[in-house]
C-alpha cells in the first residue's frame, strides 16, 4: 500500500480516470476527498466505498470558478485534515474553429482545463509548506506535446499544464514539494466515447495507430499516478510522465 | 577524441542496449509479453559543458528506446528510458570529487535541495519493469529531482 496514511484529494472524481484514481487510492491505503459537478455519479461512489469500510467523501464544486472550488475544497479539509497528495484532473475537450470561437468560450475553456491546476496548487500549497510534505500530480495529455486535427485549443492548455508543473516544481522543491504531471494517451474514458462520436472514422485509426493496437483503461493511467504521488517517486519532480502505450513515439 | 576512442565509448554506452534487446526479445516475442527498461540519463535532452560525447550516446538510447517500443508493441513487449539526474552512485562520487567546489554547485541547482540516491531510481525502474504500468511505452521518464525543468 503505497499511499498509507495519505489524505488524497482529486477534481473530477466521478468517472472516468478520476474514477479510477479514487477506487485505485483507497486500495493503496489512502483517504481520499474528491470534488466534482456530477452529484449522482459522485455519491454512488462514496456510497460504495464506504460501504467497503474505506474513508471517502466527496463535495460537488466546479474547479473553473476558484470561489466555489475553494469552498467545496474546505468543507473537505476540515473534515479530513490536511491534504498530503493531490491530482488536477478534471478537464474537458475542445474542437473549436480559431476564428469562429468567441472569447467566452475560450475564457471558460481554459479556467477549466488549465487554471483549475493554479487553483488547485493554490488550496493545497499552504497546508503542504506548512508540513514540508507534499505531491501533486496534474493531467496533461499526449496534446501537451503533439496534436490531431480539430483539437484548437485543447493542445494549448494541455502544454500549459506541463509548463506549469515545471514552475511549480521549482519553486516548491525547496518545501520538499513534488509537483509532476501525467500525459495520458488514448484511453478508454467517458470523455473518449464522446470524441468518438463526434468523430466516427477516429476510432478505427486510432487503434490502427497504437503501437500495441489497443486503447489504455482508466485504471492502467491511475496506477501510474498513483505511483507518482506516493514516496516511491520521492526523487521525480518537474517531470511529464507519458502513458501511452508509446503512441508518442510516433508520428502520424 | 581518436576514431577508437568514439567507437569503444559508443561501444559501451549505446550499443549494450540493442545487444540486451537483441538477447532478451526471442523469448519475450515467444511469451508474447514482457518489458525492458533502458537507463538514459538528463544527458539524453540536456547536457552540460565537458562533457562530448555523452549527450549523443544518452540522446542516441531515447531514440532507440521508441524505435524498440514501436517494433515491439505488437508482441505486448513494453521499452521505456528513466533518465537519473544527479544520483549518488560511484561514478557521480568519483565526478564530484574530481574538482573542489562540484559538490556545493551540483547541490546548489538541485530544486529539491539534494541529489538522489540510487534506490530512488530503482524503485521507478522496478515500477516500470512491472504490470503496475501495462500502458506506459516508448517513454523516457525522468528521474532527477526537477533539475531538466531548469535552464542554465
Amino acid at each position: 500500500m503505497i499511499l498509507k496514511g495519505e489524505h488524497l484529494f482529486v477534481t473530477g472524481g466521478a468517472a472516468g480516470i478520476g474514477e479510477a484514481i479514487v477506487l485505485g487510492g483507497v486500495k493503496e491505503g489512502a483517504k481520499i476527498s474528491f470534488v466534482d459537478i456530477d452529484d449522482a455519479k459522485a455519491n454512488a461512489l462514496v456510497e460504495k466505498l464506504t460501504s467497503e469500510g474505506h474513508q471517502v467523501q466527496y463535495q460537488k464544486a466546479d474547479v473553473s470558478k476558484f470561489e466555489t472550488f475553494k469552498a467545496g475544497y474546505d468543507k473537505l479539509v476540515s473534515t479530513f485534515g490536511p491534504v498530503t497528495v493531490a491530482v488536477s484532473n478534471a478537464g474537458r475537450n475542445s474542437y473549436a474553429d480559431a476564428v469562429e470561437y468567441a472569447e467566452e468560450e475560450w475564457n471558460d475553456f481554459f479556467a477549466l482545463d488549465l487554471k483549475s491546476s493554479w487553483y488547485l496548487a493554490k488550496l493545497c500549497l499552504p497546508d503542504m509548506r506548512k508540513k514540508k510534505y507534499g505531491s501533486i500530480v496534474n493531467i496533461s495529455s499526449i496534446h501537451g506535446r503533439m496534436s490531431r486535427p480539430n483539437f484548437f485549443p485543447y493542445s494549448a492548455a494541455k502544454g500549459g499544464i506541463i509548463g506549469l508543473s515545471r514552475n511549480l516544481a521549482l519553486d516548491e522543491g525547496k518545501y520538499g514539494i513534488r509537483v509532476n504531471s501525467v500525459s495520458p494517451g488514448t484511453t478508454a474514458t467517458p470523455l473518449l466515447k464522446s470524441y468518438m462520436e463526434k468523430f466516427p472514422d477516429e476510432k478505427a485509426h486510432a487503434l490502427s495507430v497504437a503501437p500495441n493496437a489497443r486503447f489504455g483503461s482508466p485504471e492502467e493511467i491511475a496506477n501510474v499516478i498513483l505511483f507518482a504521488l506516493s514516496k516511491d517517486a520521492s526523487f521525480i519532480t518537474g517531470a511529464d510522465l507519458m502513458v501511452d502505450g508509446a503512441l508518442h513515439a510516433r508520428y502520424a | 577524441m581518436t576514431d577508437k576512442e568514439w567507437d569503444d565509448f559508443f561501444a559501451v554506452d549505446m550499443k549494450p542496449v540493442w545487444l540486451t534487446a537483441k538477447l532478451a526479445l526471442p523469448a519475450m516475442r515467444k511469451a508474447k509479453g514482457g518489458s525492458i527498461v533502458n537507463i538514459c540519463s538528463i544527458h539524453g535532452r540536456l547536457t552540460y559543458p565537458g562533457f562530448f560525447p555523452y549527450g549523443a550516446a544518452k540522446s542516441a538510447v531515447l531514440g532507440l528506446t521508441r524505435n524498440l517500443a514501436l517494433d515491439e508493441g505488437k508482441h505486448e513487449i513494453r521499452v521505456n528510458a528513466v533518465s537519473p539526474g544527479y544520483i549518488l552512485t560511484d561514478l557521480t562520487k568519483g565526478w564530484l570529487a574530481a574538482e573542489s567546489g562540484r559538490t556545493e554547485r551540483a547541490n546548489s541547482i538541485q530544486p529539491l535541495g539534494r541529489m538522489g540516491e540510487p534506490n530512488e531510481v530503482a524503485k521507478v525502474v522496478t515500477f516500470l519493469l512491472s504490470d503496475k504500468s501495462t500502458y506506459v511505452s516508448g517513454s523516457d521518464w525522468a528521474v532527477d529531482g526537477g533539475l531538466g525543468a531548469r535552464s542554465a
